[in-house]
């Protein structure tokens, strides 16, 4: 999603200017994705994120400027069919035995082996899951140390398409398809442009 | 019965009611748990600089035009670093204590020969250890706006010292749901495993956890008496049962029980990114007369904060 030339770019402005184009037009071109922008390196990935959610630090610290570009869901799927997205969102649970909600905690959340995951502010479900456990996200903000083991279906359905795809991804595209192959067409989220249920415009 | 006797009443010929000095021992025993266990951990308390927050400056992004070259080869663009600063607040805490007139003149101002303990004083001594608790389980909450806590902290979502960490990604800790409700060794071993190498790159020095979560490791790691459990006894050594007071470690990081702390999580910390910022320091301040009393008010600001919350992770989910 981002040229060379923008990792390149010496002057920050310029270069905050050049993600903000880079990203503008992968949204008007259906290509974009949370993954490109998680795997890119530091400021393009703040860069970008700062202006899906309406960010800038140009001042040195955060503000907010404008509404969030993006935060319709995104569908993740494991790469191993016996995985389970797990999540935990804050809550409370009532007392046990009485009526009296207790302190606020995490609650779990098991949003199965392959899911529309909601991305709204603040808690961006989605963008979370990527950032701990997305492939390959954590292979490469870890310097492979770790792996992710949940994939943006956008990303592997683009990637696995292009001509010189790496095998696993090819492997891994092949393997969910035949897997999710009887599934609701609601959940085949595609990279067509425009389409208004789908994570990204 | 005639005589002097112990069973009658004050005031009845003989009885020893009047010449007892008291029932009650000559001191206060404390029965109210207020936790005083959890400031310390955060070292000697940092004060603001000035303005609302406490402010820490974070350096974030490298120098892309770091590479190799070989000779001839031409000069590239040059790069620069980027920073941000997190803006860290404090909350305010008080109390108020009003004293008769009365009050003072009955206690002899809290003379020993009068009261079995000084009552005035211990308005002031057992408010400024309300505060504390006050404070302690503030810091040891969900909180991301002040009162700021430790959970609000080590997580992976939200805003927090006005930095979003789903924009942000650099300032989210890790987290993680346990494996199952019940914890488990590897569920501390995935945490570990990941916080601990890039990009995290956390130096974990304690794991806070509650009573029942040690409870519950221990369980996890066998009970003496139970089938299939892991630890043997020492024929030569005393019997020990092993209990939930013996120390616990994961390698050689302490796991700490914290009283108050969240039931169902277990936290990996380095205790070196958090510090308890000073916004004011805990005084008395006398406001004068009302009436025939005196008020007076114990004011204090205090904020904890986190250097770099990416150094850090969570465990949550753990009911059973």
């Amino acid at each position: 999603m981002f040229d060379r030339s923008v990792f390149q770019e010496p002057v920050a402005k310029r270069q905050r200017a050049a993600v903000v184009e880079a990203v503008n037009k992968a949204i008007r071109n259906g290509t974009f994705t949370y993954t490109d922008v998680l795997m890119a390196d530091e400021p393009v990935r703040t860069y970008a994120l700062e202006h899906i959610d309406g960010c800038t630090s140009e001042s040195g610290s955060s503000s907010q400027v404008s509404n969030a570009l993006l935060g319709d869901p995104v569908r993740l799927v494991c790469l191993n069919s016996k995985h389970t997205i797990k999540v935990s969102r804050w809550g409370t649970r009532r007392i046990w035995g009485t009526n009296e909600q207790g302190p606020s905690e995490k609650i779990p959340l098991d949003l199965g082996t392959d899911a529309l995951v909601d991305d709204r502010h603040p808690e961006r479900i989605a963008r979370g899951v990527l950032r701990r456990n997305g492939w390959p996200i954590r292979n490469k903000l870890s310097r492979t140390a770790n792996d992710g083991s949940v994939v943006e279906w956008r990303w592997l359905e683009r990637e696995a398409n292009e001509k010189d795809a790496p095998p696993e991804v090819v492997e891994h595209y092949r393997a969910i398809m035949e897997r999710t192959a009887s599934q609701a067409p609601a959940k085949q989220q595609t990279k067509s442009a425009g389409a208004t249920a789908s994570a990204h415009p | 019965m005639a005589g002097v006797t112990a069973a009658a009443a004050s005031g009845v010929t003989g009885s020893i009611q009047d010449a007892l000095k008291s029932q009650a021992a000559f001191e206060l025993q404390e029965s109210l748990f207020k936790n005083n266990e959890v400031l310390g951990n955060f070292g000697t308390p940092v004060p603001f600089t000035g303005g609302s927050t406490m402010n820490i400056k974070h350096h974030y992004a490298g120098n892309a035009s770091v590479g190799t070259y070989s000779e001839g080869d031409a000069l590239g663009s040059p790069g620069s670093q980027a920073y941000l600063t997190a803006l860290w607040p404090a909350q305010y805490y008080r109390a108020q204590i009003q004293i008769t007139g009365h009050v003072i003149d009955q206690t002899l101002n809290g003379s020993s020969t009068a009261v079995f303990y000084n009552q005035i004083e211990a308005e002031f001594t057992l408010a400024m250890e309300d505060l504390i608790d006050r404070v302690s389980t503030d810091c040891l909450g969900t909180g991301l706006t002040a009162p700021v806590g430790i959970q609000g902290i080590v997580d992976s979502a939200g805003t927090i010292a006005s930095i979003n960490r789903s924009t942000y990604s650099w300032f989210q800790a890790y987290e993680t749901a346990g494996g199952t409700t019940t914890v488990a060794v590897t569920d501390l071993d995935g945490a570990m495993q990941n916080s601990g190498d890039a990009d995290y790159a956390a130096q974990v020095d304690q794991i806070w956890t509650s009573w029942k979560q040690k409870n519950k490791l221990k369980g996890a790691l066998g009970n003496p008496g139970v089938s299939n459990n892991s630890y043997l006894q020492s024929p030569a050594g005393p019997l020990n049962t092993s209990g939930i007071t013996s120390d616990m470690f994961y390698g050689n990081v302490p796991i700490k029980p914290i009283r108050d702390l969240t039931n169902s999580i277990f936290l990996g910390l380095t205790m070196s990114t958090f510090f308890l910022g000073r916004m004011r320091e805990w005084k008395v301040e006398e406001l004068g007369k009302t009436d025939d009393s005196t008020k007076y008010l114990i004011t204090g600001a205090w904020g904890l904060g986190c250097k770099n919350p990416k150094k850090n992770w969570k465990v949550t989910t753990l009911t059973a």
